[in-house]
Formats: structure tokens, sequence, C-alpha cells
């Protein structure tokens, strides 16, 4: 076991967290049922009550497991390297850790996710006085907790599967799985950084504009074209991901290739990591946030003028977060461009 | 909630079968508003009374949004301000104007400060707020005591200041909680005229007071008397 206080500053965080959201569970749980909006007798107005302060105590687990997730990703990229021999970033950990590492930055992600998620519904809710929303708030609310009980179990059963005896190699790992990955699927390998780089560039420029649009839009677009932008949003961030680990980390680690992700997070690196899927999970946030608004708005009409407010705000933090994202990336290669006349 | 029913409400301020309970010192549920079904219309003021304890405060304070019924709900022009959230309730608390029987001036500031706090959020311009300040004054005889503080008035100067407060930024709502207690009858005559003028403009008034004064007076289109939690329209 690692006792790095930063180590136990995460499980501090998970047991606030989970705390905070049984308390709220158990709010919601004796509030809805029998939740009916149009009487206004006692219990209904306690009912509410309840809901009301399940949902604060909701922007608590947002803001606990933002943090928690925060201090995760810098425990392993950072602190727990110091443990494990032979891991010299985050990547040595994860193969330490075993498949349960792997899941646990997945679930871990998908839980804050899920949470991001239930707090744009919350926000749509709180924007609307008669509150035709909260049940659903809270029913959400509800959904959090298994995400959140799987996630704080494979980090424990990653942590146990750490062997300070066992030496790991670091740079075999990164190199192993991108044969492997070579071998599962030759025509996504064989691209080479620069079409992913430019994929990427490309996609920017359809996402930025989209989002500068939704921010400056003269009315609002159908629903299935605003979803079939949001879907092309997360395409793009998966593809500027992969552009990141072919591509554009070359210019960051001024070497030919190195497709790991994980060494971004390093200090060496000035941990550019943070800053670049900070503005990504931004990116994601605001494109989650359009989907569930234009879903809500068809769904409850009388929602439209909350959720084009909503849609507007959530454009021009797309446009924001995917424009910086795209001048911290691409900035050392232009860079390196302009220094040595030439591309690596 | 019931949209359509809440339509059919008048405009102005209601209550729909308002209870408020509160824990009393051994912890036991104690109530204080029963059942209270009343209507206050903009443009007709109204005068609720009742002896002392009887629970007029808490039925004002109701109708502000500062407090939430254990059960039924405030109505402001047909929505239920009272199941609103805070954050909502605070923003329409805008348009309520609110003097209290306790006051509640910032000691220390002069009167113009006192006076001129509810407009800060309404983003004024300074010669804006400086115009309607004076205006105010002017018609409450404040003017004289714009740059004193307020700690050095007397009990009824204070009182005309609070209430200059609660009307400065135009209210939509105006709630007033014994006005006329330390007034002498020629404010008394001054305050209801500025009430008339008030509610002329479309303003919903609700005064609680047990003065004689203001029982007898004609500015009130309905009076109501308030005993022990219970609401009854007089004739």
């Amino acid at each position: 076991m690692i006792w790095h206080p930063l180590t136990l500053c995460l499980w501090l965080l998970d047991l606030s967290t989970w705390m905070v959201y049984l308390s709220a569970a158990g709010r919601i749980l004796a509030g809805l049922p029998g939740w009916q909006p149009g009487v206004s007798d006692r219990r209904q107005l306690w009912r509410e009550f309840r809901l009301e302060l399940a949902g604060l105590q909701g922007r608590w687990i947002l803001a606990l497991q933002s943090f928690a997730l925060l201090v995760f990703i810098t425990v392993i990229a950072i602190v727990w390297p110091i443990y494990v021999p032979g891991a010299m970033c985050g990547k040595g950990v994860l193969q330490a850790m075993g498949s349960p590492g792997y899941q646990a930055v997945f679930l871990r992600i998908a839980a804050v996710g899920c949470i991001w998620g239930w707090h744009a519904v919350s926000t749509m809710d709180a924007d609307d006085p008669q509150g035709r929303l909260t049940a659903l708030c809270a029913r959400l609310l509800l959904l959090v907790g298994p995400l959140l009980f799987a996630a704080d179990l494979t980090v424990g059963r990653g942590l146990v599967a750490i062997r300070p005896d066992h030496p790991v190699s670091c740079c075999s790992a990164i190199y192993d799985q991108t044969a492997v990955f070579g071998e599962l699927s030759p025509v996504i390998a064989g691209l080479t950084p620069g079409v992913w780089m430019v994929g990427c560039v490309c996609g920017w420029i359809v996402v930025c504009c989209w989002g500068f649009y939704q921010w400056r839009r003269p009315r609002l677009l159908t629903p299935a074209v605003c979803l079939l932008m949001s879907g092309l949003s997360f395409c793009w961030m998966v593809t500027a991901v992969l552009a990141l680990k072919f591509g554009f980390t070359s210019y960051i680690y001024e070497i030919l290739s190195h497709p790991c992700l994980w060494c971004l997070f390093l200090v060496d690196h000035h941990m550019l990591g943070f800053l670049l899927f900070g503005l990504l999970g931004w990116a994601a946030f605001a494109t989650l946030s359009s989907a569930i608004s234009v879903i809500l708005a068809v769904r409850y009409g009388h929602l439209g003028d909350i959720a084009g407010r909503r849609v507007k705000r959530a454009g021009c933090h797309l446009f924001l977060a995917s424009l910086m994202f795209m001048v911290i990336a691409a900035g050392p290669a232009l860079l390196w461009r302009m220094r040595f006349g030439g591309w690596l | 909630m019931n949209t359509d029913a809440l339509e059919q409400e008048p405009l102005g301020l209601a209550c729909r079968d308002v209870m408020l309970e509160r824990a009393d010192r051994g912890g036991s549920p104690r109530l204080i508003l029963n059942k209270i079904n009343a209507a206050f219309r903009k443009g007709l003021p109204a005068l609720i009374a009742g002896p002392t304890g009887a629970g007029k405060t808490t039925l004002l304070h109701l109708l502000a949004g500062l407090l939430r019924p254990t059960s039924g709900e405030v109505l402001a022009d047909g929505q239920p301000i009272s199941r609103w959230t805070q954050r909502h309730r605070d923003r329409w608390r805008r348009q309520v104007g609110i003097a209290f029987q306790q006051l509640h001036l910032i000691s220390g500031r002069t009167v113009f400060e006192n006076m001129t706090v509810p407009l800060i959020p309404h983003g004024y311009r300074w010669q804006q707020v400086v115009c309607t300040a004076d205006r105010l004054a002017q018609q409450l005889d404040l003017q004289p005591l714009f740059d004193r503080p307020v700690h050095l008035l007397s009990g009824g100067q204070r009182q005309r200041v609070a209430i200059a407060r609660a009307m400065i930024v135009k209210p939509r709502y105006l709630l007033l909680d014994e006005p006329t207690a330390f007034q002498d009858d020629e404010n008394v005559r001054l305050l209801s005229c500025l009430w008339e003028q008030a509610a002329a403009e479309g303003c919903c008034l609700v005064v609680c007071s047990h003065d004689r004064r203001l029982r007898e007076h004609m500015l009130f289109a309905d009076r109501y008397e308030l005993r022990t939690g219970h609401l009854e329209m007089l004739a």
C-alpha cells in the first residue's frame, strides 16, 4: 500500500463523497416516492425541500469528485511512479496495477462525466422556477452511486496489485501496446502522425465553427442537427487525443516519436497534460450540456427558452475550449516549423 | 404544478391553504397560521389587523418570500413563489418593498445611504439614484435629514426612513408592518397619501397594523382580522 499524503487525500475525498452521497440518496429515497408536483400539502412541500437539499449535496459531490479525479491523475502520473520500480510516468504505474488500473481511470472519468451530466440537467432545473425537472435530477443522482462504487473498488484493487518488488518496463509497455494495436486494427494504426494531425485540425475547424455558431447563432437548429454536431464534437475529441498521442507529443517532447500521453503530465514537460486534458474535458462537458439541453427541450417543450440560453453558453465554452486546446497542442509544432523550417 | 389553476388567480398576492408550524421550546409543533386563504389584489390596499402575537408579522414575511409555509402556497401574479428555490425567490424579491416592524436600518449610515440600499441590485445610475431619493425624501419630509446618521434620528423619523427604503424602487408589492406605530396624525395623513398614490399606480399594498387610525382610514379596500392563526375578511 502506498501511504503518500496525496493517496490519503484521494481516499479522504472519496470518503467525503460517499458520506455526502449517502446522505443525498437517503433524502432522495425519502422524498421521491409519492412525488406530486400538482399538490401543495405538507408532505409534498417536505419532499420538495428534501430534493432541494439533495440537489445542493449533488453539487458538493460534483466538486469533490472533480477534485478527486485531478488528485487521482496526479498520483498516477507524478506520485506513484516513485514507488513502482522502473516506472517513469503513469504508464508504468498502470502496468503495475494491471487491468484494474485502466478500468479505474475509465470508471473515474465516466463517474465524473455522469455527475457533470447530472449537473447539466440540474442547472436547467435551477433555471426553471417551477422545478419541473427536480424528480428527474434526483433519479439521475441516484444512478451515479454504482459508478462511484465501481470506480473506488477498482482503484483499491489496482493499488493492492502494485508490488514494489516487481519492476515494470514503462517504455516497452507503450511500444508493445502500439504493436498490439497495429495487429488488431492495421488500418487505423497504419495512419501516419501527419494524417492524425491534419484530421484533428480539420475536425477542430468544424467544431470551432459549430461552437461559434451556437454562441452567436441567429436561431436554434433542429434537434437532429444539434445532436449530430454533438456526436461529431465527441469524435473530434477522440481524434484530438490520438493526434496528440501520435503527432503533437513529438513536438512537445522534441523527439521523433514517443506515443505516451502520461509523460505529458510530468513536471519535465510543464505538466501540459493537465491543461490539455482539462480543456478537452471542458469541451466535452460543453458538448454534453448542449446535447442534454436539446434533448430536454424536445421532451419538455416549455423549457425551450432555458435550453436556448444553455446551448448558447455551451457553444461559447466549446469554442473557447477547442481554440485554447489547439493553440496549446499545435503551438509547439508550429514553433518547431518556424525554428527549423520542417516537420518532425 | 397545475398552471391552469394558477392562471385563474387574480393579479397580486394570494395565499392558498397556507399553514405554518414552528417548534416551540419543548420541540413540539405549534400552529402559527392555520389554513390562510386570501387574495391581496393590485391597486386595492389591504389591511390586516389583529392582536399582538396573532401572526401578522409572520404572514407578512410569508407574503414577502422570507419564510416558506409548512403547507399551502403563496402566489404572486399566479406564480407559486413560496415553492420556488432560493435563487428565484431572491430575484423575485427585487419587486417587493417591505418595511419591518423592527425597522432593520443600517446603524451608523446616513438617511440617504439607508434609503438607497435597495437600488443597488437594480443598477441605477448615480444621478437617477440621487433624483429618486430626493423626490421621495421630499414627500416624507426627510430631506433636511439626508446626511444625518440614522441612529441620531427619532423613532418616527427612523420609521419613515424604513418606509422610504421600502418604496424607493416603486415595488410591485409593498408590505408594511406596523408602519404608523411611531407617527403623529399629520405623518399618518402624509403616509396614507403616498400609499394611495402607490396603489393607484398598480402596487399591491398589504399593511399589518392594529393602529386605530389606520383601521378607520378609507384607504383600504379590503380589511382582514387575524386571530390565533385564522384570517377572516371583514365586511
